[in-house]
Protein backbone atom coordinates (compact mmCIF):
# COMPACT_ATOMS: atom_id res chain seq x y z
CA UNK A 1 0.00 0.00 0.00
CA UNK A 2 3.12 2.23 -0.09
CA UNK A 3 3.24 2.63 -4.09
CA UNK A 4 4.41 6.32 -4.96
CA UNK A 5 1.06 8.11 -6.45
CA UNK A 6 1.13 9.07 -10.53
CA UNK A 7 1.67 13.30 -10.55
CA UNK A 8 -1.69 14.34 -11.64
CA UNK A 9 -1.80 16.53 -14.77
CA UNK A 10 -1.51 20.65 -13.71
CA UNK A 11 -4.74 21.53 -16.06
CA UNK A 12 -6.31 18.66 -14.49
CA UNK A 13 -5.07 20.34 -10.79
CA UNK A 14 -6.15 23.65 -11.79
CA UNK A 15 -9.43 22.71 -13.19
CA UNK A 16 -10.52 21.07 -9.89
CA UNK A 17 -9.17 23.62 -7.49
CA UNK A 18 -11.23 25.86 -9.45
CA UNK A 19 -14.38 23.57 -9.36
CA UNK A 20 -13.93 22.49 -5.62
CA UNK A 21 -13.60 26.01 -5.03
CA UNK A 22 -17.01 26.98 -6.46
CA UNK A 23 -18.68 24.66 -5.02
CA UNK A 24 -17.18 25.26 -1.06
CA UNK A 25 -17.18 28.69 -1.33
CA UNK A 26 -20.29 29.89 -3.46
CA UNK A 27 -23.30 28.51 -1.24
CA UNK A 28 -26.61 29.02 -2.89
CA UNK A 29 -25.98 32.56 -3.61
CA UNK A 30 -26.56 32.72 -7.49
CA UNK A 31 -26.14 36.55 -8.05
CA UNK A 32 -22.16 36.27 -8.31
CA UNK A 33 -21.06 34.07 -10.91
CA UNK A 34 -18.02 31.98 -9.94
CA UNK A 35 -15.03 31.82 -12.46
CA UNK A 36 -15.33 27.86 -13.11
CA UNK A 37 -18.06 28.59 -15.15
CA UNK A 38 -16.08 29.44 -17.63
CA UNK A 39 -14.57 26.03 -17.88
CA UNK A 40 -17.85 24.56 -18.50
CA UNK A 41 -18.79 24.32 -22.27
CA UNK A 42 -21.98 26.82 -23.22
CA UNK A 43 -25.23 25.18 -24.58
CA UNK A 44 -28.37 26.16 -25.40
CA UNK A 45 -30.31 24.24 -22.84
CA UNK A 46 -28.54 25.95 -19.97
CA UNK A 47 -26.13 28.40 -19.18
CA UNK A 48 -22.64 27.53 -17.33
CA UNK A 49 -23.12 29.19 -14.66
CA UNK A 50 -26.61 27.33 -14.17
CA UNK A 51 -24.62 24.32 -14.60
CA UNK A 52 -22.20 24.86 -12.09
CA UNK A 53 -25.11 25.46 -9.70
CA UNK A 54 -26.42 22.07 -9.89
CA UNK A 55 -23.07 20.97 -8.34
CA UNK A 56 -22.91 23.79 -5.44
CA UNK A 57 -26.51 23.07 -4.58
CA UNK A 58 -26.09 19.40 -4.72
CA UNK A 59 -23.09 19.46 -2.25
CA UNK A 60 -24.99 22.12 -0.14
CA UNK A 61 -28.16 20.44 0.24
CA UNK A 62 -26.80 16.89 0.43
CA UNK A 63 -24.06 18.27 3.35
CA UNK A 64 -27.01 20.51 5.19
CA UNK A 65 -29.10 17.83 5.08
CA UNK A 66 -27.11 15.33 6.92
CA UNK A 67 -26.40 17.73 9.69
CA UNK A 68 -30.34 18.55 9.91
CA UNK A 69 -30.58 14.74 10.42
CA UNK A 70 -27.82 14.55 12.88
CA UNK A 71 -28.71 17.76 15.13
CA UNK A 72 -32.73 17.19 14.79
CA UNK A 73 -33.21 18.32 18.19
CA UNK A 74 -30.51 21.31 18.01
CA UNK A 75 -32.92 22.95 14.72
CA UNK A 76 -36.13 22.46 17.09
CA UNK A 77 -34.61 24.27 19.65
CA UNK A 78 -32.84 27.18 17.42
CA UNK A 79 -35.62 26.80 14.56
CA UNK A 80 -34.96 26.02 11.00
CA UNK A 81 -33.01 29.68 9.98
CA UNK A 82 -30.95 29.82 12.97
CA UNK A 83 -29.88 26.69 12.73
CA UNK A 84 -29.34 26.82 8.77
CA UNK A 85 -27.41 29.85 9.08
CA UNK A 86 -25.37 28.22 12.02
CA UNK A 87 -24.41 25.45 10.32
CA UNK A 88 -23.64 26.84 6.54
CA UNK A 89 -21.25 29.22 8.47
CA UNK A 90 -20.02 25.70 10.18
CA UNK A 91 -19.63 24.22 6.80
CA UNK A 92 -17.64 27.19 5.19
CA UNK A 93 -15.17 26.39 8.35
CA UNK A 94 -15.27 22.45 8.44
CA UNK A 95 -15.39 20.72 5.44
CA UNK A 96 -15.74 16.82 5.16
CA UNK A 97 -12.58 15.16 5.82
CA UNK A 98 -13.86 11.36 5.53
CA UNK A 99 -15.49 8.88 2.91
CA UNK A 100 -18.44 9.74 4.40
CA UNK A 101 -21.18 12.40 6.21
CA UNK A 102 -21.71 10.42 9.47
CA UNK A 103 -18.77 12.50 10.88
CA UNK A 104 -19.82 15.68 9.56
CA UNK A 105 -20.69 17.24 12.68
CA UNK A 106 -17.54 16.21 14.80
CA UNK A 107 -16.63 19.78 15.30
CA UNK A 108 -20.13 21.33 15.83
CA UNK A 109 -19.56 21.31 19.29
CA UNK A 110 -16.43 22.94 19.36
CA UNK A 111 -17.41 25.46 16.48
CA UNK A 112 -19.90 26.15 18.87
CA UNK A 113 -17.83 26.73 22.17
CA UNK A 114 -15.68 28.80 19.99
CA UNK A 115 -17.96 31.32 17.81
CA UNK A 116 -21.25 31.15 18.99
CA UNK A 117 -22.66 34.10 20.45
CA UNK A 118 -26.50 33.64 21.20
CA UNK A 119 -27.92 34.54 24.50
CA UNK A 120 -28.66 30.70 24.28
CA UNK A 121 -25.15 29.47 23.81
CA UNK A 122 -24.89 27.02 27.14
CA UNK A 123 -28.22 25.24 25.58
CA UNK A 124 -26.71 25.28 21.88
CA UNK A 125 -23.62 23.89 23.01
CA UNK A 126 -25.59 21.47 25.33
CA UNK A 127 -28.05 19.64 22.48
CA UNK A 128 -25.06 19.91 20.07
CA UNK A 129 -22.65 17.78 22.62
CA UNK A 130 -25.74 15.22 23.05
CA UNK A 131 -26.49 14.69 19.58
CA UNK A 132 -23.21 14.01 19.17
CA UNK A 133 -22.67 11.87 21.68
CA UNK A 134 -25.64 9.95 20.51
CA UNK A 135 -24.04 9.85 17.23
CA UNK A 136 -20.69 8.47 18.66
CA UNK A 137 -22.73 5.80 20.29
CA UNK A 138 -23.84 3.97 16.49
CA UNK A 139 -20.28 4.52 15.80
CA UNK A 140 -19.32 2.33 18.36
CA UNK A 141 -19.05 -1.33 18.00
CA UNK A 142 -20.12 -3.67 20.56
CA UNK A 143 -17.77 -6.64 22.37
CA UNK A 144 -19.00 -9.08 24.41
CA UNK A 145 -20.71 -8.69 27.40
CA UNK A 146 -19.50 -8.88 31.16
CA UNK A 147 -21.26 -12.20 32.95
CA UNK A 148 -20.84 -12.29 36.22
CA UNK A 149 -21.95 -15.54 36.72
CA UNK A 150 -18.92 -17.31 34.12
CA UNK A 151 -16.23 -15.90 36.70
CA UNK A 152 -14.17 -18.02 38.53
CA UNK A 153 -14.21 -15.69 41.46
CA UNK A 154 -16.86 -13.01 41.08
CA UNK A 155 -15.40 -11.59 44.33
CA UNK A 156 -12.67 -10.04 41.59
CA UNK A 157 -15.22 -7.73 40.52
CA UNK A 158 -15.01 -5.26 43.79
CA UNK A 159 -11.11 -4.87 43.50
CA UNK A 160 -10.51 -5.02 39.86
CA UNK A 161 -10.67 -2.49 37.27
CA UNK A 162 -13.88 -2.83 34.77
CA UNK A 163 -14.01 -2.28 31.40
CA UNK A 164 -16.82 -0.13 29.52
CA UNK A 165 -18.05 -1.17 26.29
CA UNK A 166 -16.68 1.13 23.48
CA UNK A 167 -20.90 2.39 22.71
CA UNK A 168 -21.02 4.29 26.51
CA UNK A 169 -21.17 7.43 27.38
CA UNK A 170 -21.78 9.41 30.23
CA UNK A 171 -22.60 12.85 30.14
CA UNK A 172 -24.21 15.48 32.20
CA UNK A 173 -26.94 18.13 30.98
CA UNK A 174 -26.36 21.04 33.01
CA UNK A 175 -29.36 23.25 31.48
CA UNK A 176 -31.34 20.23 31.15
CA UNK A 177 -34.72 21.91 30.68
CA UNK A 178 -34.56 21.67 27.08
CA UNK A 179 -34.37 17.90 27.59
CA UNK A 180 -36.89 17.85 30.53
CA UNK A 181 -39.11 20.75 31.14
CA UNK A 182 -39.49 19.92 35.08
CA UNK A 183 -35.99 19.42 35.60
CA UNK A 184 -34.87 21.73 38.53
CA UNK A 185 -31.00 20.57 38.55
CA UNK A 186 -28.51 18.57 36.28
CA UNK A 187 -29.34 15.44 34.30
CA UNK A 188 -26.81 12.60 34.50
CA UNK A 189 -27.24 10.12 31.58
CA UNK A 190 -25.65 7.29 30.45
CA UNK A 191 -25.78 6.82 26.53
CA UNK A 192 -25.43 3.44 25.01
CA UNK A 193 -26.10 0.69 22.69
CA UNK A 194 -28.68 -1.76 23.37
CA UNK A 195 -28.24 -4.50 20.18
CA UNK A 196 -28.05 -2.33 17.22
CA UNK A 197 -29.92 0.96 18.39
CA UNK A 198 -28.91 3.88 20.67
CA UNK A 199 -30.29 4.09 24.14
CA UNK A 200 -30.20 6.07 26.92
CA UNK A 201 -30.62 5.94 30.79
CA UNK A 202 -30.90 8.57 33.33
CA UNK A 203 -28.36 8.37 36.39
CA UNK A 204 -28.71 9.79 39.53
CA UNK A 205 -26.11 11.93 40.62
CA UNK A 206 -23.79 9.24 42.65
CA UNK A 207 -24.34 6.74 39.99
CA UNK A 208 -22.95 9.27 37.52
CA UNK A 209 -20.05 10.14 39.95
CA UNK A 210 -19.63 6.38 40.89
CA UNK A 211 -19.90 5.08 36.77
CA UNK A 212 -17.21 7.96 36.06
CA UNK A 213 -14.71 6.97 38.75
CA UNK A 214 -15.01 3.37 37.27
CA UNK A 215 -14.40 4.63 33.11
CA UNK A 216 -11.29 6.03 34.66
CA UNK A 217 -10.00 2.47 35.50
CA UNK A 218 -10.44 2.33 39.49
CA UNK A 219 -12.11 -0.39 40.67
CA UNK A 220 -15.31 -0.32 42.46
CA UNK A 221 -14.47 -0.54 46.00
CA UNK A 222 -11.59 2.16 45.15
CA UNK A 223 -14.35 4.57 43.34
CA UNK A 224 -16.62 4.33 46.49
CA UNK A 225 -13.44 5.15 48.59
CA UNK A 226 -12.36 7.81 46.24
CA UNK A 227 -16.46 8.75 46.63
CA UNK A 228 -16.59 8.89 50.54
CA UNK A 229 -15.04 11.57 51.31
CA UNK A 230 -17.86 12.91 53.84
CA UNK A 231 -20.63 11.42 54.99
CA UNK A 232 -23.28 13.15 52.40
CA UNK A 233 -21.51 11.25 50.16
CA UNK A 234 -21.47 7.40 52.01
CA UNK A 235 -23.02 4.87 49.50
CA UNK A 236 -25.01 2.53 50.75
CA UNK A 237 -24.38 -1.51 49.56
CA UNK A 238 -28.23 -2.43 48.62
CA UNK A 239 -27.53 1.06 46.31
CA UNK A 240 -24.20 0.17 45.01
CA UNK A 241 -25.81 -3.74 44.28
CA UNK A 242 -28.65 -2.11 42.30
CA UNK A 243 -26.36 0.31 39.91
CA UNK A 244 -23.67 -2.46 39.10
CA UNK A 245 -27.03 -5.00 38.48
CA UNK A 246 -28.31 -2.65 36.29
CA UNK A 247 -25.00 -2.20 34.37
CA UNK A 248 -24.61 -5.97 34.08
CA UNK A 249 -28.35 -5.76 32.42
CA UNK A 250 -27.73 -3.40 30.30
CA UNK A 251 -24.46 -4.73 29.11
CA UNK A 252 -22.21 -1.26 29.96
CA UNK A 253 -18.96 -3.75 30.41
CA UNK A 254 -16.79 -6.02 28.63
CA UNK A 255 -16.16 -9.66 29.52
CA UNK A 256 -13.56 -10.18 31.25
CA UNK A 257 -11.32 -13.10 32.38
CA UNK A 258 -10.95 -13.30 36.33
CA UNK B 1 -4.58 -6.38 -23.60
CA UNK B 2 -5.63 -8.75 -21.15
CA UNK B 3 -9.44 -9.36 -20.37
CA UNK B 4 -9.77 -13.01 -19.96
CA UNK B 5 -10.11 -12.31 -16.02
CA UNK B 6 -13.35 -10.39 -17.29
CA UNK B 7 -14.69 -13.04 -19.57
CA UNK B 8 -14.49 -15.97 -16.58
CA UNK B 9 -16.73 -13.79 -14.05
CA UNK B 10 -19.49 -15.30 -13.18
CA UNK B 11 -23.24 -14.37 -14.43
CA UNK B 12 -24.58 -13.26 -11.27
CA UNK B 13 -28.01 -12.69 -12.63
CA UNK B 14 -30.78 -10.19 -11.01
CA UNK B 15 -29.85 -8.51 -8.33
CA UNK B 16 -30.72 -4.50 -6.20
CA UNK B 17 -28.97 -2.34 -4.46
CA UNK B 18 -28.96 -3.63 -0.86
CA UNK B 19 -30.01 -0.79 1.71
CA UNK B 20 -30.70 -0.97 5.24
CA UNK B 21 -34.32 -0.76 5.39
CA UNK B 22 -34.51 -4.10 3.05
CA UNK B 23 -31.25 -5.67 5.55
CA UNK B 24 -33.33 -7.96 8.21
CA UNK B 25 -36.09 -8.84 5.33
CA UNK B 26 -33.40 -9.51 2.68
CA UNK B 27 -32.09 -12.22 5.14
CA UNK B 28 -34.98 -13.42 7.22
CA UNK B 29 -37.11 -13.75 3.36
CA UNK B 30 -36.05 -15.60 0.34
CA UNK B 31 -37.22 -13.09 -2.43
CA UNK B 32 -36.75 -13.46 -6.10
CA UNK B 33 -33.22 -11.67 -6.23
CA UNK B 34 -30.06 -13.61 -7.04
CA UNK B 35 -27.71 -10.88 -5.71
CA UNK B 36 -26.91 -8.08 -3.62
CA UNK B 37 -24.61 -4.78 -4.22
CA UNK B 38 -23.67 -2.75 -1.48
CA UNK B 39 -22.28 1.09 -0.70
CA UNK B 40 -18.99 0.06 0.05
CA UNK B 41 -18.22 3.01 2.61
CA UNK B 42 -21.36 2.22 5.06
CA UNK B 43 -19.37 -1.22 5.79
CA UNK B 44 -16.37 0.76 6.76
CA UNK B 45 -17.46 1.79 9.97
CA UNK B 46 -17.06 -1.58 12.33
CA UNK B 47 -20.40 -0.31 14.97
CA UNK B 48 -22.98 0.54 12.50
CA UNK B 49 -25.77 -1.32 11.95
CA UNK B 50 -24.73 -2.35 8.32
CA UNK B 51 -21.73 -4.32 9.23
CA UNK B 52 -23.93 -5.83 12.10
CA UNK B 53 -25.71 -7.59 8.92
CA UNK B 54 -22.87 -8.08 6.62
CA UNK B 55 -22.01 -11.58 7.77
CA UNK B 56 -25.60 -12.47 7.05
CA UNK B 57 -25.71 -11.00 3.83
CA UNK B 58 -22.76 -12.58 2.25
CA UNK B 59 -23.81 -16.06 3.53
CA UNK B 60 -27.22 -15.70 1.82
CA UNK B 61 -26.17 -13.34 -1.40
CA UNK B 62 -23.43 -12.66 -3.56
CA UNK B 63 -22.43 -9.62 -2.39
CA UNK B 64 -20.89 -6.79 -4.65
CA UNK B 65 -18.72 -3.62 -2.81
CA UNK B 66 -19.50 -0.85 -4.73
CA UNK B 67 -18.01 2.60 -3.28
CA UNK B 68 -18.92 6.13 -4.13
CA UNK B 69 -15.63 8.14 -2.20
CA UNK B 70 -12.82 6.37 -4.16
CA UNK B 71 -12.64 9.40 -5.91
CA UNK B 72 -10.49 8.03 -8.54
CA UNK B 73 -10.61 10.67 -10.69
CA UNK B 74 -9.04 13.46 -7.89
CA UNK B 75 -5.73 15.01 -7.87
CA UNK B 76 -5.37 13.76 -4.57
CA UNK B 77 -3.63 10.43 -3.83
CA UNK B 78 -6.01 7.69 -3.14
CA UNK B 79 -5.72 7.72 0.44
CA UNK B 80 -3.96 4.80 2.59
CA UNK B 81 -6.62 4.40 5.40
CA UNK B 82 -9.57 4.04 2.75
CA UNK B 83 -7.74 1.71 0.85
CA UNK B 84 -6.84 -0.26 4.24
CA UNK B 85 -10.25 -0.57 5.00
CA UNK B 86 -11.81 -1.30 1.50
CA UNK B 87 -8.88 -3.98 1.07
CA UNK B 88 -10.31 -5.42 4.40
CA UNK B 89 -13.77 -5.21 3.52
CA UNK B 90 -13.10 -7.00 -0.01
CA UNK B 91 -11.20 -9.61 1.56
CA UNK B 92 -13.86 -10.29 4.44
CA UNK B 93 -16.88 -10.30 1.65
CA UNK B 94 -14.49 -12.28 -0.99
CA UNK B 95 -16.62 -10.76 -3.89
CA UNK B 96 -15.52 -12.06 -7.48
CA UNK B 97 -14.86 -7.91 -8.48
CA UNK B 98 -15.34 -4.69 -6.77
CA UNK B 99 -16.56 -1.45 -7.99
CA UNK B 100 -16.63 2.78 -7.62
CA UNK B 101 -17.46 5.76 -10.31
CA UNK B 102 -15.22 7.11 -12.78
CA UNK B 103 -15.37 11.04 -10.88
CA UNK B 104 -13.61 12.92 -8.70
CA UNK B 105 -15.43 13.57 -4.92
CA UNK B 106 -12.56 15.21 -3.23
CA UNK B 107 -10.20 17.72 -3.73
CA UNK B 108 -7.13 18.97 -0.95
CA UNK B 109 -8.42 16.23 1.36
CA UNK B 110 -11.98 17.86 1.72
CA UNK B 111 -14.53 15.29 0.63
CA UNK B 112 -17.92 16.88 -1.62
CA UNK B 113 -19.70 13.70 -1.40
CA UNK B 114 -20.74 14.14 -4.86
CA UNK B 115 -19.80 12.08 -8.15
CA UNK B 116 -17.90 15.59 -10.11
CA UNK B 117 -17.07 15.00 -14.04
CA UNK B 118 -13.91 15.16 -15.21
CA UNK B 119 -12.32 16.80 -18.25
CA UNK B 120 -12.23 14.03 -21.33
CA UNK B 121 -8.45 14.50 -22.01
CA UNK B 122 -5.63 12.10 -22.84
CA UNK B 123 -3.84 13.27 -20.21
CA UNK B 124 -6.90 12.70 -17.29
CA UNK B 125 -7.13 9.69 -18.87
CA UNK B 126 -3.22 8.24 -18.58
CA UNK B 127 -3.10 9.53 -14.92
CA UNK B 128 -6.19 7.85 -14.18
CA UNK B 129 -5.24 4.66 -15.76
CA UNK B 130 -1.75 4.68 -13.41
CA UNK B 131 -4.24 5.18 -10.27
CA UNK B 132 -6.14 2.02 -11.42
CA UNK B 133 -3.85 0.12 -11.57
CA UNK B 134 -2.40 0.28 -8.51
CA UNK B 135 -5.62 0.22 -7.42
CA UNK B 136 -6.14 -3.44 -9.03
CA UNK B 137 -2.75 -4.22 -7.66
CA UNK B 138 -3.65 -3.43 -4.26
CA UNK B 139 -7.36 -4.97 -4.05
CA UNK B 140 -6.17 -8.30 -5.77
CA UNK B 141 -9.08 -7.95 -7.80
CA UNK B 142 -10.76 -7.25 -10.94
CA UNK B 143 -12.14 -3.53 -10.76
CA UNK B 144 -14.91 -2.06 -12.61
CA UNK B 145 -15.45 1.42 -13.33
CA UNK B 146 -19.24 3.28 -13.58
CA UNK B 147 -20.23 5.71 -16.29
CA UNK B 148 -21.68 8.95 -14.16
CA UNK B 149 -24.58 11.13 -14.88
CA UNK B 150 -23.38 14.63 -15.23
CA UNK B 151 -24.78 17.78 -15.67
CA UNK B 152 -21.90 19.35 -17.60
CA UNK B 153 -19.08 19.32 -19.91
CA UNK B 154 -15.77 20.42 -19.70
CA UNK B 155 -14.26 23.12 -22.33
CA UNK B 156 -10.91 21.25 -22.39
CA UNK B 157 -12.44 17.78 -22.90
CA UNK B 158 -10.38 16.62 -26.33
CA UNK B 159 -13.06 13.44 -26.77
CA UNK B 160 -16.22 11.87 -26.33
CA UNK B 161 -17.04 10.31 -22.85
CA UNK B 162 -17.03 7.19 -24.30
CA UNK B 163 -13.82 7.32 -26.20
CA UNK B 164 -12.74 8.48 -22.63
CA UNK B 165 -14.08 5.82 -21.15
CA UNK B 166 -12.74 3.12 -23.45
CA UNK B 167 -9.28 4.72 -23.03
CA UNK B 168 -9.14 3.96 -19.53
CA UNK B 169 -10.63 0.68 -19.35
CA UNK B 170 -8.32 -0.84 -22.12
CA UNK B 171 -5.22 1.20 -20.60
CA UNK B 172 -5.64 0.09 -16.88
CA UNK B 173 -7.06 -3.33 -18.41
CA UNK B 174 -10.52 -2.91 -16.23
CA UNK B 175 -13.99 -3.60 -16.44
CA UNK B 176 -17.08 -1.53 -16.88
CA UNK B 177 -20.12 -0.83 -14.81
CA UNK B 178 -22.49 0.46 -17.77
CA UNK B 179 -25.28 2.17 -15.47
CA UNK B 180 -28.14 2.72 -18.65
CA UNK B 181 -29.89 5.47 -16.45
CA UNK B 182 -26.17 7.41 -16.22
CA UNK B 183 -25.92 6.98 -20.38
CA UNK B 184 -29.66 8.67 -20.75
CA UNK B 185 -29.53 11.19 -18.26
CA UNK B 186 -26.27 12.22 -19.48
CA UNK B 187 -27.36 12.21 -23.28
CA UNK B 188 -30.45 13.97 -22.16
CA UNK B 189 -28.39 16.88 -20.53
CA UNK B 190 -25.73 17.14 -23.62
CA UNK B 191 -27.43 16.08 -26.74
CA UNK B 192 -26.26 12.97 -27.66
CA UNK B 193 -28.01 9.80 -28.84
CA UNK B 194 -27.34 7.35 -25.92
CA UNK B 195 -26.74 4.64 -28.55
CA UNK B 196 -23.68 6.21 -29.54
CA UNK B 197 -22.50 5.90 -26.34
CA UNK B 198 -24.30 2.01 -26.05
CA UNK B 199 -22.51 0.63 -29.16
CA UNK B 200 -19.21 2.12 -27.91
CA UNK B 201 -18.92 0.27 -25.08
CA UNK B 202 -16.25 -2.81 -25.67
CA UNK B 203 -18.46 -6.19 -25.49
CA UNK B 204 -15.76 -8.01 -23.50
CA UNK B 205 -15.41 -5.63 -20.63
CA UNK B 206 -18.90 -4.77 -20.02
CA UNK B 207 -19.30 -6.63 -16.25
CA UNK B 208 -22.61 -5.29 -15.03
CA UNK B 209 -25.56 -3.43 -15.76
CA UNK B 210 -26.85 -0.72 -13.59
CA UNK B 211 -30.87 0.57 -14.13
CA UNK B 212 -32.28 3.05 -11.70
CA UNK B 213 -34.72 5.81 -12.03
CA UNK B 214 -33.68 9.74 -12.39
CA UNK B 215 -35.89 13.38 -11.67
CA UNK B 216 -36.85 15.75 -13.96
CA UNK B 217 -35.71 19.42 -13.13
CA UNK B 218 -36.98 21.20 -15.90
CA UNK B 219 -34.06 21.92 -18.55
CA UNK B 220 -32.33 19.03 -17.28
CA UNK B 221 -32.36 15.44 -15.87
CA UNK B 222 -31.10 14.78 -12.32
CA UNK B 223 -29.60 11.24 -11.30
CA UNK B 224 -31.88 11.13 -7.71
CA UNK B 225 -32.06 6.88 -7.80
CA UNK B 226 -35.26 8.18 -6.18
CA UNK B 227 -38.09 7.20 -8.76
CA UNK B 228 -39.16 3.94 -10.48
CA UNK B 229 -37.15 3.20 -13.77
CA UNK B 230 -38.75 5.61 -16.82
CA UNK B 231 -40.13 3.71 -20.06
CA UNK B 232 -37.13 5.46 -22.02
CA UNK B 233 -34.38 3.99 -19.25
CA UNK B 234 -36.69 0.64 -19.91
CA UNK B 235 -36.00 1.59 -23.51
CA UNK B 236 -32.37 2.03 -24.12
CA UNK B 237 -31.97 -1.44 -21.56
CA UNK B 238 -33.73 -3.65 -24.08
CA UNK B 239 -31.64 -1.89 -27.15
CA UNK B 240 -28.78 -2.78 -25.16
CA UNK B 241 -29.16 -6.18 -23.42
CA UNK B 242 -28.49 -7.90 -27.09
CA UNK B 243 -25.23 -6.04 -28.11
CA UNK B 244 -23.66 -7.72 -24.93
CA UNK B 245 -22.97 -11.13 -23.54
CA UNK B 246 -24.98 -12.28 -20.54
CA UNK B 247 -24.11 -9.45 -17.95
CA UNK B 248 -25.60 -9.14 -14.37
CA UNK B 249 -28.55 -6.76 -14.25
CA UNK B 250 -28.79 -4.49 -10.97
CA UNK B 251 -31.50 -2.22 -9.52
CA UNK B 252 -30.57 0.86 -7.80
CA UNK B 253 -32.85 2.89 -5.12
CA UNK B 254 -31.30 5.37 -3.23
CA UNK B 255 -33.92 7.86 -2.23
CA UNK B 256 -37.98 7.21 -1.44
CA UNK B 257 -36.86 3.94 -0.56
CA UNK B 258 -39.94 1.27 -2.02
CA UNK B 259 -40.82 -1.73 -0.31
CA UNK B 260 -38.45 -4.93 -0.86
CA UNK B 261 -41.84 -6.46 -2.66
CA UNK B 262 -41.93 -3.48 -5.21
CA UNK B 263 -38.11 -3.66 -5.56
CA UNK B 264 -38.54 -7.58 -6.44
CA UNK B 265 -41.66 -6.64 -9.00
CA UNK B 266 -39.63 -4.02 -10.79
CA UNK B 267 -36.50 -7.03 -10.85
CA UNK B 268 -39.11 -9.28 -12.02
CA UNK B 269 -39.99 -7.04 -15.01
CA UNK B 270 -35.94 -6.25 -15.90
CA UNK B 271 -35.55 -10.35 -15.79
CA UNK B 272 -38.42 -10.35 -18.32
CA UNK B 273 -37.32 -7.83 -20.68
CA UNK B 274 -34.21 -8.58 -20.57
CA UNK B 275 -34.76 -12.37 -21.35
CA UNK B 276 -36.93 -10.92 -24.34
CA UNK B 277 -34.38 -8.83 -26.25
CA UNK B 278 -32.44 -11.63 -25.99
CA UNK B 279 -34.76 -14.01 -27.08
CA UNK B 280 -35.93 -11.52 -30.13
CA UNK B 281 -31.85 -11.41 -30.98
CA UNK B 282 -31.66 -15.22 -31.12
CA UNK B 283 -34.40 -15.91 -33.50
CA UNK B 284 -33.92 -14.22 -36.71
CA UNK B 285 -37.21 -12.81 -38.32
CA UNK B 286 -38.48 -14.41 -41.18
Amino acid sequence: MSLKPPSPPQALKDLQAQFSDAIFNSSQDTTQVHPAANLIKTTQSLAPKDRLQIYVDDYWNRCMGSLQDDFSTLEGFMGEDAFLRLIEDYLHHHKSTTFTLYYLGQDLPTFIQTTYSGTDKKTVLEISNYEWTQMNVTFAKSEPALNPQALKDPSLLLTEPLQFQPHTFLITLNVATWYDKTADGPIYLMLYKDGLNGKETRLSEMEYALLSLLKTGRSISASVEALATDESNMIQPNEIQAWFQRAIELKWFIEKQL
Amino acid sequence: MTISKFKDLPNLGFGIGGRPEHFKELIDSSPNIDWLEVISENFLIEGRKSTYYLEQLCEKYTVIPHGVSLSIGSTDPMKPEYLKMLKGLIDKMNPPWFSDHLCWTSHSGHNMHNLLPLPYTEETAQYIIEKIKQLQDMMERPFILENVSSYLEFESSMMTEWDFINMIIEGADCGVLLDVNNVYVSSQNHNFDPMDFIHAMPKERVVQYHIAGHTHKGPYLFDTHGAPICDEVWELFTKTVPLFGDVPVLIERDEDIPSLDDMVNELDYARKLYHESKATVATPSA
